[in-house]
């Protein structure tokens, strides 16, 4: 892919917030959607890039493949990150059970005997949630460093923090979908 | 002077027109002065057409075809009963006139909005901006924009219906930063969008909905409680006793908003009183869903309520009091009401009228597409190509290679939904990808998935050596209907051989009784205290004859003795709900 942060008119460097990149995919919006008189290539690379940049894991692996150093999906990973591996297995595995059960339960007392455990599993939900984002945050911290010090020199630990961001957003996602699914559970619809 | 291009709204029960004007989006009238247009034809048999007020006066006497929206782009073979009821197996209506699809009966009504807003304007209206249900899939939008060619209108695009809403809600506050979720509840479609708008870029992060779900539903439940009360068996109603029991049922749901108790009146039927406490208690389901919806799209926001500034509510159905009250419940603040019901929609189809027109400069929409698009795996699993929420227009590639040396050509089916079994989800279609002759795994053949600005699909193969792009058609995934209806009279028919069978009685009995006697037990534990002494007996006592039919391996009397022990339980249930209720949203 091409350079993303040249594509969205911003400077080069891993340590950008949300917000940054949200701005400039407006403005860059402004210009390139078809609405607005652009190119529908144009805004569709533009918006793809725009992704790439809001995810941090992404972001990283782009940074270290522009100094064309290897990157290994597979090489190690923060064991801060690896211990909250359980933890959220857990309790999305629990979210399953309790969904498989509500889906068969034949009685209304057996339905609301089993709903009595959702503020329960809701909470679990958003403690490992929280720790998910906490554990995310730490591992930003180091960013401005990288900046800092060079993406070609600090490119394997950069390498093992992308891993270890890549497990995090995968696992937010996991945990916001057990969590639709435990409404969808409760309140059916959908 | 830039050409015009009309907004419109086609609503399942009413429809309007609308055009900017000195940069205000404004509704077009008829000769009577309405700016809302029923959504209803009637067919006479000299080919004759009437469309809104004027078919309308001629429901409850003769034949009219109202809420045909809820059929558009759908196949037989995914209508409930009353619906497959009302047409034929093609999805038609037989009418004076012939056979009528849906989208040919929504096109008179387009052709009536086109004549409205061409006769206001006094110019030739061509081309138009119409709304959909966020949550239409594919088909649903296509159909709907094949009925704006039928009636001779160019749809330039098709919006959601909550992001127009939005639309109309943010064009004088373009100059804020907000959050704001839209709450779209009308006659047939329930949608809800989350949006954020900054500096007039109006970006939909996440939308949720259900298209069967509104009120033509909560006039059905009003129709049914009043039949129950008169003892009156309403599924032998003809077409036009049930449209006066309709018509009457939207009356008293209308009134059931301004006051607390309203009679349900029929002519030599009876009457009885309906009261609003009754009407709200029914439903409940219907909010379950709809909070199911709120829940689902604050999740894949990743927002909390906290983080929106306002949730706006649009759609007839909003101004039900207990409507309005679950939305306060969920979203933890008062509705914003400033946007009209029933006219929002419309204008905010003609503010993006105006965008698309070069009229509107400070806004743009970035739009989602709502349901997640994949294709049927190996296993018959979803392999998703392009998630839902992702801002449209958008585009995957997906490659194929031949999996055999003689392989020349692979089906693919194209499926949207979120389910994880590729059977769970709506089929778009199926198309054939072409091979060279080549060594296993040799041929490739690139295919990409578009999704453009109107939310609809197309593909195209490339030949990865040639570079050549090719349409592909997506064949409409039709079920061959006759084989749809043998396989369900064959799995009907297995069903019944079992009905007689008191081992299968006996079985399904046995797997509630096992579900139901560990939670009685937990249940007393947790809740015992609250009981009385006499209902703890009656539940003691059906439970003990469960646990003796269980021995006795007869069926029926295991059957009736877990109906007993379901019905003695009852109270139980309940209060283990409102204590679970009450604990869940308490906190958040």
């Amino acid at each position: 892919m091409n350079d993303p942060f040249e594509i969205l008119g911003l400077s080069r460097g891993v340590a950008i917030s949300a917000e940054r990149i949200d701005k400039a995919y407006r403005e860059a919006s402004r210009r390139l959607h078809p609405d607005s008189g652009g190119e529908g290539e144009d805004f569709q690379e533009m918006a793809k890039a725009a992704d790439l940049l809001k995810s941090p894991s992404r972001r990283l692996r782009w940074a270290i493949e522009s100094t064309e150093s290897a990157w290994d999906g597979r090489g190690s990973v923060p064991t801060s990150v690896m211990d909250l591996f359980s933890p959220v297995a857990e309790v999305i595995q629990k979210v399953d059970q309790f969904a498989l059960e509500r889906g068969n339960s034949k009685s209304a007392l057996g339905r609301a005997v089993l709903d009595a455990r959702v503020p329960e599993l809701k909470r679990e939900l958003e403690d490992v949630l929280q720790s998910v984002s906490d554990e995310e945050a730490d591992l930003l911290r180091a960013f401005e460093e990288f900046d800092r010090r060079g993406w070609l020199e600090l490119a394997e630990q950069m390498g093992e923090v992308a891993r270890g961001l890549s497990f995090l957003e995968k696992w937010q996602g996991e945990i916001r979908a057990a969590t639709g699914k435990l409404f969808q559970a409760l309140l059916g619809g959908i | 002077m830039s050409e015009v291009i009309v907004g419109i709204d086609l609503g399942t029960t009413q429809s309007a027109v609308g055009v900017m004007d000195s940069g205000f989006p404004i509704l077009l009238a008829d000769e009577s002065g309405s700016v809302l247009t029923p959504s209803v034809v009637w067919y006479g048999g000299n080919g004759e057409v009437e469309v809104g007020q004027r078919a309308l006066r001629r429901a409850g006497v003769d034949r009219v075809f109202a809420s045909v929206k809820s059929l558009i782009g759908r196949r037989y073979d995914e209508l409930d009963e009353l619906q497959k009821k009302a047409v034929s197996e093609q999805v038609t209506f037989s009418t004076a006139s012939g056979e009528k699809s849906p989208e040919e009966i929504s096109a008179e009504i387009l052709k009536e909005l086109k004549a409205i807003a061409s006769e206001r304007l006094e110019i030739e209206v061509g081309k138009a901006v119409v709304t959909v249900p966020a949550y239409f899939n594919d088909a649903q939008r296509a159909a709907t924009k094949r009925a704006g060619e039928l009636a001779g209108l160019e749809v330039v695009r098709i919006v959601s219906e909550p992001t127009a809403a939005a639309l109309s809600y943010g064009l004088d506050r373009l100059k804020e930063s907000a959050r704001v979720a839209v709450f779209d509840l009308g006659g047939g479609t329930f949608d809800v969008s989350i949006l954020e708008m900054r500096e007039g870029v109006f970006e939909v992060v996440a939308t949720a909905g259900d298209t069967h779900l509104g009120g033509d539903d909560f006039d059905e439940l009003l129709l049914r409680m009043a039949a129950k009360r008169l003892s009156i068996e309403w599924e032998g109603f003809d077409g036009l006793e049930r449209a006066r029991w309709h018509w009457e049922a939207r009356r008293v749901k209308h009134e059931l908003s301004l006051r607390d108790e309203v009679v349900f009146r029929i002519p030599f039927s009876g009457e009885c009183v309906i009261s609003r406490g009754d009407f709200e208690l029914e439903m409940s389901p219907f909010l379950d869903r709809v909070e199911g919806c709120c829940r689902r799209a604050l999740v894949d926001a990743a927002m909390e309520v906290s983080e929106l500034q306002a949730v706006v509510m649009v759609g007839g159905s909003s101004r039900i009091p207990v409507v309005k009250e679950r939305v306060e419940a969920v979203f933890e603040k008062e509705p914003d009401l400033s946007q009209h019901p029933d006219e929002a929609i419309a204008r905010g189809a003609a503010i993006q009228a105006g965008v698309l027109a070069g009229t509107v400069r400070e806004v743009l929409l970035l739009d989602v597409t709502p349901l997640s698009l994949g294709i049927e795996t190996m296993g018959g699993l979803m392999n998703v190509l392009i998630p839902r929420n992702t801002t449209i227009p958008c585009k995957a590639g997906e490659m194929f290679t031949n999996a055999a040396d003689s392989q020349r050509s692979m089906k693919v089916r194209v499926l949207q939904g979120e389910r994880e079994l590729a059977v769970d989800n709506w089929e778009l279609g199926a198309f054939e990808v072409e091979f060279q002759e080549e060594r296993k795994g040799k041929a490739r053949v690139g295919v990409e998935f578009r999704i453009d600005s109107d939310g609809i699909l197309s593909v195209l193969a490339r030949d990865i050596a040639s570079a050549q792009d090719t349409v592909i058609e997506v064949g409409s995934a039709a079920v061959d209907v006759a084989e749809a209806r043998v396989e369900k009279m064959v799995s009907e028919s297995v069903e019944f051989a079992f009905e007689d069978m008191s081992a299968r009685v006996f079985e399904e009995a046995r797997l509630k009784a096992e579900e139901l006697l560990p939670a009685v037990e937990v249940a007393l534990v947790q809740l015992g205290g609250h009981l009385e002494t006499e209902e703890r007996q009656v539940i003691e006592k059906a439970r003990d004859g469960v646990v003796s039919a269980i021995a006795s391996g007869n069926g029926p009397s295991l059957k009736a003795a877990v109906e007993e022990l379901d019905g003695a339980t009852e109270t139980l249930a309940a209060m283990l709900v409102d204590l679970a209720s009450g604990a869940l949203f308490s906190d958040s």
